[in-house]
């Protein structure tokens, strides 16, 4: 079972995300890395923009009060 | 009725999840026995998957709410699924559709399950709990070429869970976000709650297991992470969310950083570990109710954040005892005042 590459796997739990093989990053196409870090990042800021938005939504509007009639 | 409408939804989703995980893993460790000793194109292949299936989950969480179609993105995540592990002759592509497909299938998946019971934490925690021996059967599978011999009954199955997730009985969508009167904190506590899960999930992927080899002890560690997940949103619902969350996640701290050669402490402290789970994920939908699908997406961006250090050099400095310990640290106080700031300001009684 344990052979070649696969030995990363004895090292942690499987929790969520698969785990990577235990290579150094500097192999991988720098297109690809821009492209998921952009990715990350745009996600983040939208991510960001609709919690602001949700905030907004949701603050009760305190309106002025009307002022006294003549 | 009722009862029905939970267990059909509950079952098929926590099943299916399970089976979709495990399809991903099968595939692309799959496709790393195709390619023989190509590490870096593996590497590649994981990277992309991950964080496609892990980052788009709030875009995806969004359009749901949005179309508040849970149940049609999760039939359509098991489709894609289905077409990635007919797709291996072509990796990439495969691991984007995968990607996309394992993205759908847990926005869906999440979506229904948390509006079973919105704000009770027991459900999401045993439909999540799955995911982790799926992705062990799945890495197994893969690895020993089975699942590339036969891909067509994985993907007949999973077409078969398609089917079976289009006729369940739907589940209500939540009304829209009533005005809040205090929205001083709403960030504060939203940060914190992610904080901890990217924490949680840097410390997950740079702990070391050296007794992990032995295929029993493997299979004792993953069941402890599944019922971690399950037990701990049941748990919390009982005993209240912090204590549980927030004992465990500091109780598995000394187990995890000082004791992870003795199998039994560190599969005690797994469990502990994996407890706050389900409390953030339903606690970041009742902080954004009616975007169920954007705080569960919002939950997965915080886990590929926190897992993204460990696929660089820096995994091993996160692996570290003095780093782990802090870190744990770090998320135990996040999770405690994110979950004060939700108790006090957010959650509807």
């Amino acid at each position: 079972m344990q052979t070649g590459w696969f030995h990363w796997m004895v090292e942690s739990p499987l929790m969520d995300v698969v785990p990577p093989p235990t290579v150094p990053l500097a192999g991988i196409s720098v297109g690809v890395i821009a492209a998921l870090c952009c990715l990350v990042v745009v996600v983040g800021l939208a991510a960001f923009f609709v919690i602001r938005a949700v905030r907004k939504n949701r603050t009760p509007n305190e309106t002025p009060p009307a002022p006294d009639q003549p | 009725m009722r009862n029905k409408l939970v267990w059909s939804n509950l079952s098929v989703y926590s099943l299916v999840h399970g089976l979709v995980d495990a399809a991903c893993a099968a595939t692309l460790f799959g496709m790393a026995g195709l390619e023989g000793d190509d590490l870096q194109g593996f590497f590649q292949l994981v990277l992309v998957y991950d964080v496609i299936a892990f980052a788009t989950q709030p875009v995806f969480g969004w359009l749901v709410d949005r179309f508040k179609s849970p149940a049609q993105a999760a039939a359509l995540g098991c489709l894609l699924v289905a077409v990635a592990a007919l797709s291996t002759s072509a990796p990439m592509p495969a691991a984007v559709i995968a990607g996309v497909g394992n993205a759908l299938f847990h926005v869906g998946g999440g979506v229904a399950i948390l509006n079973l019971a919105p704000g009770k934490a027991s459900l999401p925690g045993i439909f999540v709990a799955p995911g982790a021996l799926g992705l062990t059967l799945g890495i197994l599978l893969g690895r020993s070429g089975y699942f590339m011999a036969w891909p067509f009954i994985g993907s007949a199955t999973l077409l078969f869970a398609a089917l079976l997730i289009w006729f369940l009985p739907r589940v209500e969508y939540p009304v829209n976000q009533p005005p809040h009167a205090e929205m001083r904190w709403f960030e504060a506590a939203i940060l914190l709650l992610l904080l901890s899960v990217a924490v949680r999930s840097l410390v997950g992927q740079s702990l070391v297991f050296p007794w992990k080899s032995d295929p029993a002890l493997l299979i004792v560690l993953t069941l402890a992470v599944v019922m971690g997940k399950a037990l701990g949103g049941l748990l919390a619902d009982r005993l209240g969310w912090s204590v549980v969350a927030v004992t465990g996640l500091a109780l598995s701290a000394p187990l995890l950083v000082f004791f992870s050669s003795l199998p039994a402490l560190a599969i005690a402290g797994t469990f502990l570990f994996n407890l706050s789970m389900p409390v953030t994920l339903v606690c970041l939908a009742g902080m954004l109710p009616g975007k169920t699908g954007f705080a569960f997406g919002l939950t997965t961006l915080a886990l590929i954040l926190g897992a993204l250090p460990t696929f660089t050099p820096l995994r091993a400095v996160a692996g570290q005892q003095a780093f782990l310990l802090t870190t744990i640290i770090v998320s135990v106080v996040a999770l405690f005042v994110g979950l004060k700031l939700f108790d006090r300001h957010f959650r509807q009684r």
